[in-house]
């Protein structure tokens, strides 16, 4: 697929959904574009500027999106919002993320104040994000496809037609930068190790990593797989070549980080006590507390089904069927890379599994994305069970590269155990399916609930 | 996507911008190497910044002074962190470490527009701060103010050597012009030793005599303090002794538990304090205002120490007071108990108390002033009767003063006793 091409796709799904997609109907954009306008405007204007956002959000029928009726008076702040009280725009422009930090600084460049001009210059930007965000993801994904195959590389696919990645493309919330920073992390990840790219990547992945810390939660993952990366280019019979690499690459990751915690020491500071809030006080809970079975489960199937489609405020599924054919292709896909690991660990072709060797590379790539995936998981699994909280799906999307190439490699590993050719049926059979899905989901899901309805069919969140 | 040919004419999609070759990798080590050795060397200083912010930020225990002095540095060096740190602009141990790292540097200009905004909570947190006022924090001086009314900030800055420069200054000044009265001296020089900060406390002596500051105010400022609480006299035998000789009985009728605060370890340094909290019951509603400081006093025995410096009478508001609480509550049973202690007054005008649970079960008991002795105090109570659930022992001053405590003890008082005090509760004097 051509750069062009996904530009093309990309600014065409955009321009759609923009009109598709009423203003603040995704997850927590009222508070994060707060927090935006204080960057922009100043802090000093904090209650109006929230005043003027409830009243655009009034204005798109929010209330009625959100399950809730209209209130007879309009509330002024946040906080007098059922669901939005826990985090005001003052709060979340405390934190200092990236973000809104970056968000501020283009619209104080807009020669407007008005919200909704200012909303729109946001969803811009998420757009110019997501824009990016999928030609790194291309990027990727073609190196995938020379270096381990072309079935890997149809993952990019996956994430094409992804419905929820795609809703999410214009969500003026942090994690369309954190998006763009996982696409940057694994496309050079990607590069590096298919033996294409040079030292440079050493410098990516950190700055990546750094950018990725100072945006969101959702992208905290990637500092400890870029402390721990460097260890997967040790390469056998050259020691001092593998530990000059590993040195470099940690020096240039410790130069990075003094010099952005000197640079950003507020963004620093708060990304370090949201580690301490979040992660180290959850972890000793975490272990401690032996989840009920039934939240687990309840945990793992929200997680999957919101990662597929749930649209507005968490609000709008799309028809059941489409969950369960969701729900067992990903765990065939689970099952396939346990096929897949058991190859190349215990030599599962002795047991009279066909082998299917790839180049050698293939198990360190799946190696960091297990790990990359598996780290985002621990994280919001710690964070969730000490409140016995639900994680969302689009917290997974800063991993979304290894979660796609996982996901594929798992179908193709599965499907090859019934014959050659057959991984690749499987994997074409899904996104076939997902095409159909993603355009079902377009225009008879997304459209009519947000443009042919008078009432929310789902009064509740 | 960027998709490339290499030499052999083989498309490369995705190799792009990270890979050099040729001429552009040999230029590029050229620059890139020394570049890497300045990078280096500008990058040591901010990866300790770095360790010491990460060292901070993750602390769970945020009012621990190695996160205070981990935080007060990093705000030194980068004040655009101040406005996150709400909490520690009313925190001693952080202002103190943030100010002394300023003037360690010869930066006696602290305020700038990246810290006003800072030094205008702390200014509000502390309003009569004679350091603070000397460090220019008082924009705008409105009103006449208790300069004498020394603050937790003020302690701790003046016990500082670091900031000995800035206190001496302060203080001569304020001795000079009246905001502080002469009487204000001895009880600082006290504290100064008590501090181990004898070059300020020298300095101040040496320009109170030059000043003609009356002879009688620098008099017994220092020799009155040395005196060590009788360790010898903590033992359990020493306690039933001092009992049977006040009760007039056979010390072998009486019969002590054992000690349920483990008075022997009061004596043992660098442990005596730690079950015990200083409590500074002013400057906050619904006391009346006053300055306390109050610790351990390893030079008195070791002992715990507190000081009154100022009081104000204010209608309405409780009378101000500061002492010591035990930080584990005791549980007791309906049993008959001995307290005991040592204390000590440095003057004849101080008022010690000591409680013991509240009043509904057992009123606050005053104690007269020693002028300089030590004395025990052996209190029984029948628990019995007065139906104690717990007791959180306190011991504490009201006014103005000096008074020490040592060897604090707790015990049941054995029935084979015969001559017990017939009231529920009483105190004896050694």
């Amino acid at each position: 697929m051509s750069k062009r091409l996904v530009l093309l796709y990309a600014a065409a799904l955009c321009l759609l959904l923009n009109f598709l997609i009423p203003p603040f109907q995704n997850p927590d954009e009222p508070q994060h574009f707060g927090a935006v306008l204080i960057y922009a405007l100043g802090s000093s204007r904090g209650p109006e500027i929230e005043e003027r956002v409830i009243e655009q959000m009034d204005r798109f029928d929010w209330w009625r999106m959100a399950g809730m009726g209209r209130p007879a008076e309009l509330p002024r702040r946040f906080a007098d919002i059922p669901f939005l009280h826990f985090a005001g725009s003052e709060l979340m422009a405390s934190q200092l993320v990236l973000y809104h930090a970056a968000a501020g600084s283009l619209l104080r460049l807009v020669p407007s104040e008005d919200v909704l001009t200012l909303y729109y210059v946001c969803r811009l930007f998420s757009a110019v994000l997501f824009c990016g965000s999928l030609l790194l993801l291309a990027a990727a994904f073609s190196q995938v496809a020379r270096g381990i195959g072309q079935t890997a590389g149809l993952g990019f696919f996956f994430i094409l037609f992804l419905p929820q990645f795609s809703v999410l493309s214009l969500s003026v919330n942090p994690e369309s930068l954190a998006i763009f920073w996982g696409a940057l992390f694994f496309y050079a990840l990607a590069a590096r190790m298919s033996g294409r790219a040079g030292r440079l990547t050493l410098a990516v992945l950190p700055v990546a990593a750094l950018g990725g810390f100072l945006t969101d939660r959702t992208g905290f993952f990637l500092v400890p797989l870029a402390l721990i990366l460097p260890f997967f280019f040790l390469k056998r019979g050259q020691p001092a070549r593998s530990l000059t690499l590993i040195g470099g690459s940690l020096l240039v990751t410790l130069v990075a980080a003094s010099w952005a915690a000197w640079l950003l020491p507020v963004q620093v500071y708060s990304g370090l006590s949201a580690v301490r809030e979040y992660f180290l006080r959850g972890l000793p809970q975490a272990v401690r507390l032996a989840a009920p079975p039934d939240f687990a489960a309840r945990y793992f199937l929200r997680l999957l089904d919101s990662f597929w489609l749930k649209f507005g405020w968490m609000a709008f599924p799309a028809p059941g069927f489409f969950y369960y054919v969701w729900r067992t292709a990903a765990l065939l896909s689970f099952l396939g890379i346990l096929v897949l690991a058991g190859r190349r660990l215990l030599g599962f072709h002795q047991a009279g599994l066909p082998e299917k060797p790839g180049p050698a590379r293939t198990g360190r790539l799946v190696g960091v994305c297990a790990a990359a995936v598996g780290l985002q998981l621990a994280a919001l699994w710690v964070t969730s069970l000490p409140t016995q909280s639900f994680a969302q799906g689009r917290y997974l999307f800063p991993v979304i590269f290894p979660l796609a190439l996982l996901f594929v490699l798992g179908l193709e590993s599965l499907g090859d155990i019934f014959g050659r050719l057959t991984g690749r049926v499987f994997v074409a059979a899904f996104l076939i399916f997902e095409v159909i899905f993603f355009v079902l989901a377009v225009w008879s899901q997304i459209a009519p609930v947000f443009h042919l309805t008078v009432r929310a069919p789902h009064p509740g969140i | 996507m960027a998709i490339r040919a290499d030499r052999g004419g083989q498309r490369r999609p995705g190799a792009g911008f990270l890979r050099l070759a040729g001429r552009k990798k040999k230029a590029a080590l050229l620059a890139g190497v020394p570049i890497l050795l300045i990078l280096l060397i500008l990058t040591f200083d901010k990866s300790v910044f770095l360790f010491r912010l990460a060292g901070a930020a993750l602390r769970s225990g945020k009012g621990g002074r190695d996160y205070l002095t981990a935080m007060a540095d990093c705000a030194y060096r980068r004040p655009r962190l101040l406005p996150l740190l709400a909490d520690e602009s009313g925190n001693p141990e952080f202002l103190a470490t943030w100010i002394a790292s300023h003037l360690r540097r010869g930066e006696g200009q602290i305020r700038n527009k990246d810290t006003a905004p800072f030094l205008e909570r702390v200014t509000a947190r502390f309003p009569e701060n004679i350091l603070l006022d000397s460090l220019g924090f008082y924009e705008k001086r409105t009103g006449s103010r208790d300069w004498g009314n020394f603050d937790p900030l003020f302690f701790r800055l003046a016990g500082d050597p670091d900031v000995n420069a800035v206190s001496y200054r302060a203080l001569t000044g304020a001795f000079q012009d009246g905001r502080l009265q002469a009487d204000a001296l001895p009880p600082l020089l006290s504290y100064l030793a008590w501090m181990n900060n004898p070059a300020l406390a020298g300095d101040l002596r040496d320009w109170a005599a030059g000043a003609g500051l009356p002879g009688e105010v620098l008099a017994g400022s220092a020799g009155a303090l040395s005196s060590l609480a009788p360790a010898a006299r903590i033992n359990p035998e020493a306690v039933r002794k001092a009992l049977s000789e006040v009760l007039h009985v056979e010390a072998a009728e009486l019969e002590l538990g054992k000690d349920m605060m483990d008075a022997a370890k009061s004596f043992e340094p660098g442990a005596y304090d730690e079950p015990w909290e200083f409590v500074d019951m002013s400057r906050r509603e619904p006391f009346a205002t006053g300055s306390f400081a109050g610790g351990a006093d390893a030079g008195a025995g070791p002992a715990l120490r507190v000081m009154g410096f100022f009081v104000k009478n204010e209608p309405g508001r409780i009378p101000c007071r500061a002492g010591f609480s035990r930080k584990p509550a005791i549980p007791l049973g309906a049993k008959t108990y001995l307290f005991h202690f040592f204390y000590r007054t440095l003057g004849a005008g101080e008022r010690p108390s000591f409680w013991l649970a509240a009043p509904e079960f057992i009123p606050e008991r005053e104690l007269g002033p020693t002028q300089g002795e030590w004395r025990r105090v052996l209190y029984v109570f029948r628990n019995g009767e007065l139906g104690i659930p717990e007791s959180q022992p306190q011991l504490r001053m009201w006014g103005t003063g000096t008074v020490w405590f040592a060897g604090i003890g707790l015990c049941e008082l054995g029935i084979r006793a015969l001559n017990l005090p017939s009231a529920k509760e009483a105190l004896f004097y050694e």
